[in-house]
């Protein structure tokens, strides 16, 4: 009884596969559906490098559990473009040059994407409240902002996912 | 195409970077290669009843020999700063009996969105490097040393106390000004 089936759909596939009950979802995301976008560091849930949409909310799958993502829809930087057109934060994030060495990159992009989709137009001060979950140690933290901004102007409510 | 093994060899003469050990002074020229030369500025309000610090404006001015890339230049400076600013004012490793104590990102905090500060500026100074590829000198590290001088002067322009040692947290600087106002630290 240390295995559980669960179904769950990765970035627009179906995936039924069996998981150990004490397996995190980014372990599985990443050793078992190979998705380089989660990336676990710190294993607390407080750096975001993580951070993936499941069911549309902002998840650090390295501290949840596999077996509790059965029946979920989860998309990670992988599945955020859409007929080979890059989503708008990532289109903003390669103009701003949000990023340094890009460990944290796929989690910023996640949580942006969410705040985006809670809040289209957020203020600098909501960027940062709603971003402080996920660090960055080369420190684009200003270009991240930016990018934010940006892709917020060119983010039309009809791109909401 | 075929693949092969590339393989090359270089070699690269430093030019001075002799010194004598005696007098202390170089040999030549120069010492080293190059100086990392920079400035930094920073504007802080500091709460006396809390002891909390928050830095307002942050400006690093920084010597890169010749911009490559730009925004890069400037982003590696945003970095090392940023690092400086959280040496400054939260990272602190501590040890019981040898042991760390707080070994993940719960208990040793880095600076977030939330903490960095209000704005920062950074300028890129161009002098060209005689030694580097069209004048290019190294900028990964020069605004570490700005930084924590730069805000430690400014709490102190703004309270009269000198906390020094890192980082200043707010009970550091409860202790200094009770101290100051001859009361008991403790």
């Amino acid at each position: 009884m240390n295995e559980t089936n669960i179904q769950m759909t990765v970035d627009g596939t179906s995936y039924t596969l069996p998981v150990r009950n004490h397996q995190t979802l980014c372990d599985v995301l990443v050793k078992q559906l190979k998705k380089t976008g989660p990336r676990e560091v710190c294993g607390l849930g407080i750096c975001g490098a993580c951070t993936v949409l499941e069911n549309g909310q902002p998840v650090a799958t390295c501290v949840q559990l596999a077996p509790l993502a059965d029946g979920t829809e989860i998309v990670t930087t992988e599945g955020l473009a859409r007929d080979g057109e890059l989503d708008p934060v990532q289109e903003a994030f390669i103009e701003t040059g949000a990023f340094q060495c890009g460990y944290c990159t796929p989690g910023m992009i996640m949580t942006a994407r969410a705040l985006l989709n809670e809040n289209p137009r957020p203020a600098e001060p909501e960027i940062r409240r709603y971003m402080a979950g996920n660090l960055c140690r080369c420190t684009s933290y200003y270009e991240i902002i930016d990018a934010i901004l940006k892709a917020a102007e060119r983010d039309p409510a009809s791109t909401k996912r | 195409m075929n693949g092969g093994d590339l393989l090359g060899t270089g070699l690269y003469k430093v030019e001075g970077g002799k010194l004598n050990f005696d007098t202390g002074q170089a040999e030549g020229e120069l010492t080293a290669v190059f100086w990392f030369v920079g400035a930094g500025a920073a504007e802080v309000e500091v709460d006396t009843e809390t002891g909390q610090v928050r830095v307002r404006k942050l400006i690093n001015a920084i010597d890169v020999g010749k911009a490559l890339n730009p925004l890069r230049c400037e982003e590696q400076i945003a970095g090392s700063s940023m690092m400086a600013y959280g040496q400054t004012l939260y990272e602190s490793l501590n040890f019981d009996n040898g042991q760390p104590i707080n070994p993940n990102l719960s208990d040793y905090v880095l600076p977030s969105f939330e903490e960095i500060p209000a704005v920062m500026e950074n300028i890129i100074v161009e002098t060209p490097h005689k030694d580097g590829p069209f004048g290019a000198k190294g900028t990964g590290e020069t605004s570490i040393t700005p930084t924590g001088p730069a805000i430690a002067n400014a709490v102190y322009d703004a309270i009269g106390v000198r906390i020094h040692d890192l980082p200043i947290t707010p009970e550091k600087i409860l202790r200094a000004l009770k101290e100051k106002e001859g009361g008991n630290p403790e």
